[in-house]
């Protein structure tokens, strides 16, 4: 195995990581949507579609936080 | 053909219960035995011999512990060994939960989101515990991203807020699915393989054989990726901005 | 898919965290330590005989620097030495050729100081040899004696002849 700051490794799991954190996210956003909406706020389904747009936002800021590290190493 | 999903049910094997909770053993849960069990043996053994000329077995732990400090400094700095243990064990039994589920046969056991969210969770949890430790109520300040403008604090703690939560959800998810992704491919192929017979089983075969060498590949670069994202949420948790 | 079946959930976290537990606990009481401190030990190890072999290292070169000193000292010593006798010998060269040169011309201004004074002397001699003789001459012829003013004046007259003579000559 090869010592940490492999850049094969690290760049293939870097790669790797940027698409499930979009997903993450997004499912995180709609979750906390969905919730607020049923649960705390007659807000339905406005709850959901800003959650939905937020999860987005931070899916593509964390993609680009970590190209950016990318970047720099 | 078979269900391809098929071996990923587990039924309970020997039924047992702790103050009413359902503790049964089945297969995924003798898995995880024989992770503990072989991890345990093949680092004592690779410790015995102690002398300063490594054994194969010794150079290949000493590896594994350069490796992990390797991850462990860069993103915590020195400050961070303290949780060497941890980070290792961490990366051993995901790794080799992951290897051993390639066997024939065998149960991945990474191939459950419960297991897989519980030591994400589990990890999250720990390194905000840090994070509060060390920084007081100031960690909250990982919310607000540094240079941020008042008027879009609105707007930037929320996803944040998500950011932070989805840390938990990718780190588990991400794991789960390569790893049940792999074994279903493996299987669907495998099952070609069978029921093509000889005449053209062959081709699915060098298929699944060549698929197998990815997963293995896939086996490590997700026990990195899940312990080098732990190290960084620690790292987060170590110094804020 | 038969992963979200709730059924085995209790028992799966429950297992994970007591086998993930067992192994943090094994590891970290038996594994891990020699491990990192053979690790380090090595690493230390190494760092030391790289620093020893720079050391040594350091060590040679200051030595073949004091010695390439050394010997190029002694080349210079014993050029110098050599240039030394070079010029100690070119020096006795000139001096003996020196005091030669001066040796030879006092003596040939000896010499030939000792052959004019001999001349001279010789001179003087055969003058006054002369006077006598044409004393002693002009007595006989006259057979008479001259006053000793004219024995002088005739003397000298006769002297003054004879150098005339001899300077004619």
């Amino acid at each position: 195995m090869p010592s940490s700051p492999d850049p094969l490794f690290a760049g293939l799991g870097q790669a790797v990581r940027i698409g499930t954190n979009l997903l993450a996210t997004l499912m995180v956003g709609g979750g906390l949507g969905w919730s607020i909406d049923s649960y705390v706020l007659p807000t339905e389904p406005w709850g959901l579609v800003a959650g939905l747009v937020l999860g987005v936002i931070a899916g593509i800021r964390n993609a680009y936080r970590t190209a950016q590290r990318w970047d720099h190493s | 053909m078979e269900n391809p999903l098929h071996p990923f049910e587990l039924h309970t094997i020997v039924p047992l219960s702790l103050f009413g909770l359902d503790v049964s053993i089945n297969k995924a849960v003798i898995m995880m035995f024989l992770v503990v069990g072989l991890v345990t043996l093949l680092l004592t053994k690779a410790r015995s011999s102690g002398s300063l000329i490594p054994t194969k077995l010794q150079s290949v732990a000493e590896l594994l512990v350069e490796f992990i400090r390797g991850m462990i400094h860069e993103t915590m700095g020195p400050d961070g060994m303290r949780f060497f243990p941890l980070i290792a064990t961490l990366f051993l039994f995901i790794l080799f939960c992951n290897l051993l589920g390639l066997m024939p046969g065998a149960y991945t056991v990474t191939s459950q989101l419960v297991v897989t969210g519980a030591f994400a969770l589990g990890v999250y949890m720990l390194s905000l515990l840090v994070g509060f430790k060390i920084h007081g109520v100031k960690f909250l300040g990982i919310l607000v991203p540094s240079g941020t403008p008042g008027w879009l604090l609105p707007l930037m703690v929320p996803i944040e807020i998500i950011s932070q939560l989805a840390r938990p959800v990718s780190l588990s998810v991400r794991l789960f699915a390569n790893m049940t992704a792999g074994h279903v491919i493996l299987g669907v192929l495998f099952g070609l393989s069978i029921s093509g017979g000889l005449l053209i089983g062959w081709l699915p075969f060098s298929f699944t054989v060549a698929l197998y060498g990815l997963e293995v590949g896939i086996a490590f670069i997700q026990a990195y990726i899940f312990t080098i994202l732990t190290c960084v949420y620690m790292g987060d948790a170590f110094h804020l901005h | 898919m038969p992963q979200f079946d709730v059924h085995f959930f209790s028992s799966l976290i429950f297992w994970e965290f007591i086998s993930f537990g067992i192994l943090f606990w094994v590891l970290y009481k038996f594994a891990f330590p020699p491990i990192l401190e053979a690790l380090e030990t090595r690493e230390r190890k190494i760092r030391d005989s790289i620093e020893q072999a720079e050391q040594s290292r350091t060590t040679a070169e200051q030595r073949l620097a004091e010695y390439e000193a050394k010997l190029s000292g002694a080349a210079q010593e014993a050029e110098a030495i050599v240039a030394e006798a070079k010029a100690k010998a070119q020096r006795l060269l000139e001096e003996n050729e020196q005091r030669l040169r001066t040796d030879s011309a006092r003596i040939q201004a000896e010499t030939t100081r000792e052959i004019e004074r001999e001349r001279r002397k010789a001179l003087q001699d055969i003058r006054n040899e002369a006077a006598d003789l044409a004393v002693t001459v002009a007595e006989k012829v006259l057979e008479r004696s001259l006053s000793e003013d004219d024995h002088r004046r005739l003397a000298r007259e006769a002297v003054q002849a004879v150098a005339a003579g001899e300077a004619q000559k």
